[in-house]
């Protein structure tokens, strides 16, 4: 059964995926000189939905398909956000709001990191696994935290820098615990793998 | 949202989401744990299940739950342990026997 949620999700989708559509179109007339990068940001829409499309006839039952769907939309919304993000850039609609603009991308590019480094450890799998999705989650939802308070709060001058060397060593971390979890598992591969 | 305040606001499943932090465990290992029936802790897993902050898994005849907490989740479980907040008891709560209210939960085929 489709949910107040599903419904607004779906809404939020297709309206993202159509400005994203008309946006990249139309900066493909304005700026002929880089074709490519409109023409994946259309691709990348047009696949999504032909793939929520084809779902239709995979799914062996209806709560699958739901559920399948429902994950498709949230995906397809989130990289449609992001790419009306860097399309509105392309525009030059952030630089007309000057300081403000520049502060708001900083804030959404660390908003982004949290919204999905929330969702890593919310995955079943081993022991070994889930306290390695655990670890990195958690860092990378500080990390992506002090990236937005440091373009908040801090003074446009510092913000870059600060902001940088919150991410930097979050993605070292993130990096290294990755390939630990990596080694534990070829040189031990039955321990914490119930 | 309101079915994760709900799961995260006892005691006892909060507890239960702190054990399943080191692994996987079975419905028996997890009563063990705990005093309180196999029912009552079988409606705790409705409950977990339902806000989707577990998962189970049918291996053989036993059923294995395992943690499936986000960031933000895991973070208001802490709260909510931290502040010690905990619900009255009510037709859906488990601290009341779950068979007298009729509140379903596996009951014992979880164990």
């Amino acid at each position: 059964m489709k949910t107040t949620s599903d419904r607004i999700t779906f809404s939020l989708a297709v309206v993202l995926s159509l400005w994203v559509a008309f946006a990249s179109a139309y900066l493909l007339y304005v700026d002929s000189d880089h074709p490519s990068r409109y023409l994946l940001a259309i691709a990348f829409v047009c696949v999504g939905w032909s793939l929520r499309h084809v779902l239709r006839g995979k799914a062996e039952t209806a709560c699958k398909l739901e559920q399948s769907q429902r994950k498709l939309t949230q995906s397809i919304a989130l990289g449609a956000l992001i790419l009306s993000l860097a399309l509105i850039a392309r525009l030059g609609w952030l630089d007309a709001l000057g300081d403000f603009g520049e502060r708001s991308r900083g804030i959404i590019a660390g908003a982004i990191v949290v919204f999905v480094a929330n969702t890593i450890p919310k995955q079943t799998g081993s022991a070994r696994a889930l306290a390695m999705r655990r670890a990195i989650g958690w860092a990378m939802v500080l990390g992506g935290l002090a990236y937005s308070l440091a373009w908040l709060l801090l003074p446009l001058s510092y913000a870059n820098d600060a902001a940088m060397c919150t991410m930097l060593p979050t993605m070292i971390y993130v990096m290294g615990r990755f390939s630990w979890f990596v080694y534990q598992c070829r040189s031990n591969p039955s321990a914490g793998a119930r | 949202m309101n079915k994760v305040f709900k799961a995260l606001a006892d005691p006892t499943r909060r507890q239960v989401l702190t054990l399943l932090k080191n692994g996987p465990l079975t419905a028996g290992e997890l009563a063990d744990h705990f005093e309180v029936s196999k029912p009552t802790m079988s409606v705790h897993f409705s409950i977990l299940r339902e806000a989707d902050l577990i998962a189970s898994t049918k291996q053989g005849k036993t059923i294995v739950y395992c943690l499936k907490l986000s960031v933000l989740e895991e973070a208001l479980a802490g709260f909510a342990g931290l502040l010690g907040i905990q619900v009255k008891a009510s037709p859906g709560d488990p601290h009341v026997e779950p068979n007298i209210l009729g509140v379903k939960g596996n009951n014992e085929n979880d164990f």
